[in-house]
């Protein structure tokens, strides 16, 4: 897992997942459709990468194409970096 | 895990493919005999069915980059098999609009141009103009673009490449849409992304689940719909009260159901949309709710306005960002909604209470999320079996979260506020407990009993593992199989009667007793606004064509003849005429001629014979038959006369018998009454009073008096207050009547005639009527029975119109006719004309 997806991990595990077993999120675990990731969810994750890496998110970017599991929300840090 | 997951699919060798779609082919066969048994949605989606079965089984076997093409070719047959000829609008209509989409245009100027190609459908669908497609085209039109085009637009815009042109067209006339002017607003990018996205097996077996599961929620309303519901007239107490609002929100089973049926036909053709409505009732937070009930809508609303609206409003704060957008996503749901309805039903809907539900539901929202921002909303990975506190916890909210979002419902459900706040007062002074203790208990339930740990509280579980393909199938199978067995009359007729009754009820698509009682009464000519729940009886109303009902002035009230003398007009289809004195009847003088039997008919339209033509009325009908059979050329010539109107209660008899029918003479009068008398006498008092018009009678205005009735007062409050008068003043009106047919030497007498539709036991559901009309000295005969052995459909004017059509009045006319022979010597015929025969 790489360094993006690793924070982003940490910052989910953190906020929205506490006392969960780590091994459980992994990079294709889906984020939107089990309901981690909510409206509320959604636009904090937002604010902590446009924070974090220093990026300006879209809104039609808080989808589950481009952050429907850490490995896409890697890849749409990664494309704006 | 549906809808996510990126890993390729498994394919199956193609033997087990072959199997696999075999058996969803062979559940598919099954839901389609239970949509049949049970007629559920319409006929047109029942044929749509049909295709969808022999389209499924073509579909899966073509090769993955042929179905796309499979499906619009389907789509457009749908189109085409429920719409004929014009479905050649529908198509071109839409295609203008999507070719506006893709004009080489600014983006705003192609919403701009937009904007004003829906203003111009705005004012066709709002006018009275004759267009070249019915009006049953715009509710379809509409459900296919009204939100789509917004969502397909703002795609165009945020996407790099466009999908191509079979994409879009498959957007926008998605099979089953046609059949379904309400839908989901299925997501562009969603519906595209998602497709055969996993294991097509695990796809089509999870359609055929929600389309399954879309039959009980529809078999469920229906119950709900004929046995729960209860009228806001009716509530009188707290238990009643209850009754009215929990039936309120579970009616909404109708549209889930509904959804269910949509999506899951959508995921059979690939489309590995999300789930709509999940479990929606078992929501345990405002947010929780909306996010499970109509998740398509609230998908729509987070992509095109939450999202734009937070990033726009978020260097005020994220508080003031999150209050802002959710506020501003309540305020154009209420106004999509109104948007909506236009385009739905082609009226405004701008209603106080309305807007009221929306405001109310978002600024719960609102609080609902401050706190989860604040303090977090439970989630988990794992399946965990929680404590019986945590348990407890969440029954408590999921209890406090029903009964608020029952009593909001009821507010939406109500024809008004002021009625919802008359049931309020109705059910009495503890229902103010319902108020006081469910906000507290919320309360004290996320206060007192929230687990320490977040742990629980949790949307579903991910399933990493699909469910075995061959045990659902099975289970399914067996499941669709017994319910629709249970349809057929065959096996539900060997069950108990109560719930072989139920079952005959839910099998068809009819309206219950309220709503067939709405229609009577004419209830949406009466209403600016309908009640936007009331879906059932709208879509009866839907089909009645716009010359159905007469524009000829109403009858003022005591007064009468709606059409004048020596009328002729064409009304319900057929042709009515008056006489010179008004009534719908051949000519007559007003003095009695010698020889002559004379008998005085007062009845409401039934009697009238509204919808058929003079010469099919029961009334003429048994006249020229008495005179036919019973008479000859040295009997007595019988003469019978129709005083008969519509909307006509005891108190207007009363009238027309004091102030016309005595100067006519008749030997008897027929009272005809019917189990809507005591509905018909509260329109007419409220119609009266509100007209500004005297009633005739010391005793009814005195009550009115009484009950400090005046011009101003609202139908709803005059519908309330009259409510335990009406018996007593029928009692009077009957007891009067009877005087002065008796101070006039005529015999009166009473006749039961049926509603279309009534199955009556005389001794139980006529008792108090019969007994009251002996108590005041009429002759008393029930035609309960005379539409026994027929059909609904067989007897009635039209689906929106349950008046007795020809047939209906010759089969009142035969038992009447019966009835007068065996009861000859009572009524006063000529004893010996009717032995004679």
């Amino acid at each position: 897992m790489s360094s993006i997806s690793e924070e982003v991990k940490a910052f989910i595990l953190e906020q929205f997942l506490p006392g969960e077993d780590p091994a459980a999120l992994t990079e294709q675990t889906p984020l939107v459709a089990t309901g981690i990731l909510d409206s509320i969810a959604t636009l904090q994750l937002s604010t902590f990468l446009e924070e974090r890496f220093d990026i300006q998110m879209q809104p039609h970017e808080l989808d589950e194409e481009h952050i429907g599991t850490l490995q896409r929300i890697e890849m749409l840090v990664r494309s704006k970096t | 895990m549906h809808g996510t997951t990126t890993a390729s699919p498994p394919v199956p060798t193609p033997l087990l493919d072959v199997a696999r779609r075999l058996a969803i082919a062979l559940q598919l066969g099954l839901l389609i005999v239970l949509i049949y048994q049970f007629d559920l949605v319409n006929a047109s989606f029942q044929n749509l069915c049909i295709l969808t079965f022999f389209g499924f089984l073509v579909h899966a076997s073509l090769p993955r980059q042929m179905r796309l093409h499979c499906f619009l070719a389907l789509s457009l047959a749908g189109i085409v098999l429920v719409l004929g000829v014009e479905s050649l609008w529908l198509l071109a209509l839409g295609l203008v609009l999507i070719g506006i989409c893709h004009l080489p245009l600014p983006y705003w100027g192609r919403l701009a141009l937009l904007a004003a190609a829906g203003a111009a459908l705005a004012v066709l669908r709002a006018g009275d103009a004759d267009l070249p497609w019915s009006s049953a085209l715009w509710p379809i039109l509409a459900s296919m673009f009204m939100f789509r085009v917004i969502i397909y637009l703002y795609d165009l815009q945020s996407e790099k490449t466009h999908p191509g042109p079979i994409w879009t067209l498959s957007y926008f006339f998605m099979l089953p849409n046609v059949c379904f002017p309400l839908f989901p607003v299925v997501d562009f990018k969603r519906f595209r992304h998602n497709y055969y996205n996993e294991d097509a097996g695990q796809i089509y077996q999870r359609g055929i689940d929600w389309m399954f599961r879309g039959c009980y929620h529809l078999l469920l309303y229906r119950l709900i719909y004929h046995y729960g519901v209860i009228a806001p007239g009716e509530v009188s107490s707290t238990v009643d009260l209850l009754r009215y609002m929990v039936s309120a929100f579970l009616l909404y089973l109708r549209i889930s159901g509904m959804f269910h049926l949509i999506v899951g036909m959508l995921l059979l053709f690939g489309f590995n949309l999300p789930e709509t409505h999940h479990r929606y009732y078992f929501a345990s937070s405002f947010t929780d709710f909306w996010r499970r009930i109509n998740i398509y809508w609230k998908d729509f609303m987070m992509k095109i306005f939450y999202y734009p609206v937070y990033f726009r409003l978020k260097r005020f704060g994220p508080d003031v960002a999150l209050v802002i957008s959710t506020l501003v996503v309540f305020f154009l749901t209420w106004a999509l909604h109104a948007y909506q309805w236009f385009w739905l039903r082609g009226t405004a809907l701008l209603e106080a209470h309305d807007a009221l539900f929306w405001g109310i539901l978002g600024v719960l929202v609102v609080i609902n999320s401050l706190w989860e921002a604040k303090r977090g909303r439970a989630r988990t990975l794992r399946r965990e079996r929680p404590s019986n506190r945590q348990l407890a916890a969440r029954a408590a909210q999921t209890i406090a979260t029903f009964t608020v979002i029952c009593i909001l419902w009821s507010l939406w459900s109500a024809d008004s506020l002021l009625q919802w706040l008359l049931l309020w007062q109705a059910a009495g002074p503890s229902s103010a407990l319902i108020v006081a203790v469910v906000p507290s208990a919320y309360l004290a339930s996320w206060l007192l009993l929230r687990a320490p740990a977040r742990a629980t509280a949790a949307p579903p579980p991910a399933r990493n593992e699909p469910p075995a393909f061959w045990n659902t199938a099975a289970a399914h199978a067996v499941a669709i199989g017994v319910v629709a067995l249970i349809g057929l009359p065959a096996i539900h007729g060997r069950l108990s009667v109560s719930v072989a009754d139920a079952l005959e009820t839910i099998r068809g698509d009819s309206l219950n007793a309220r709503d067939t009682a709405m229609m009577r009464r004419g209830y949406y000519e009466q209403l600016v606004s309908i009640n936007e729940q009331n879906d059932a009886l709208w879509e009866v109303y839907n089909r009645k064509p716009k010359d159905w009902a007469l524009d000829a002035p109403v009858e003022k009230e005591f007064e009468f003849g709606r059409y004048g003398p020596n009328a002729q007009v064409v009304e319900k289809g057929a042709l009515l005429r008056t006489n010179r004195w008004g009534m719908r009847d051949k000519d007559y003088t007003k003095e009695k001629p010698p020889g002559v039997f004379r008998v005085a008919f007062l009845g409401s339209s039934h009697v009238m014979g509204a919808g058929v033509t003079n010469e099919e009325v029961y009334e003429q009908i048994v006249e020229e038959r008495i005179n036919e059979e019973l008479g000859g050329e040295d009997a007595i010539r019988y003469e019978s006369l129709n005083f008969s109107g519509g909307g006509r209660s005891a108190i207007r008899h009363l009238d027309t018998l004091e102030t016309m029918v005595v100067e006519f003479q008749p030997d008897v009068v027929i009272h005809v009454t019917h189990r809507q008398d005591e509905l018909m006498l509260l329109n007419e008092l409220s119609r009266t009073v509100r007209a500004g018009r005297e009633v005739p009678f010391e005793f009814v205005s005195t009550i009115l008096r009484d009950e400090g009735i005046e011009e101003s007062t609202p139908d709803a409050v005059i519908q309330r207050r009259l409510q335990r008068h009406v018996r007593p003043i029928i009692r009077w009106a009957e007891a009067r009547m009877v005087e002065v047919c008796l101070s006039n030497g005529i015999t009166p007498l009473w006749v039961f005639q049926p509603m279309i539709g009534e199955r009556l036991d005389e001794e139980t559901d006529l008792a108090e009527l019969i007994t009251d009309a002996e108590a005041a000295g009429f002759t008393v005969i029930s035609l309960a029975h005379a539409y026994d052995g027929h059909d609904v459909q067989e007897l009635q004017l039209a689906s929106w119109d349950d008046h007795p059509n020809a047939l209906g009045h010759r089969l009142v006319a035969e038992a009447l006719y019966q009835a007068l022979r065996e009861r000859a010597d009572l009524i006063g015929l000529p004893t010996a004309v009717a032995t004679s025969h």
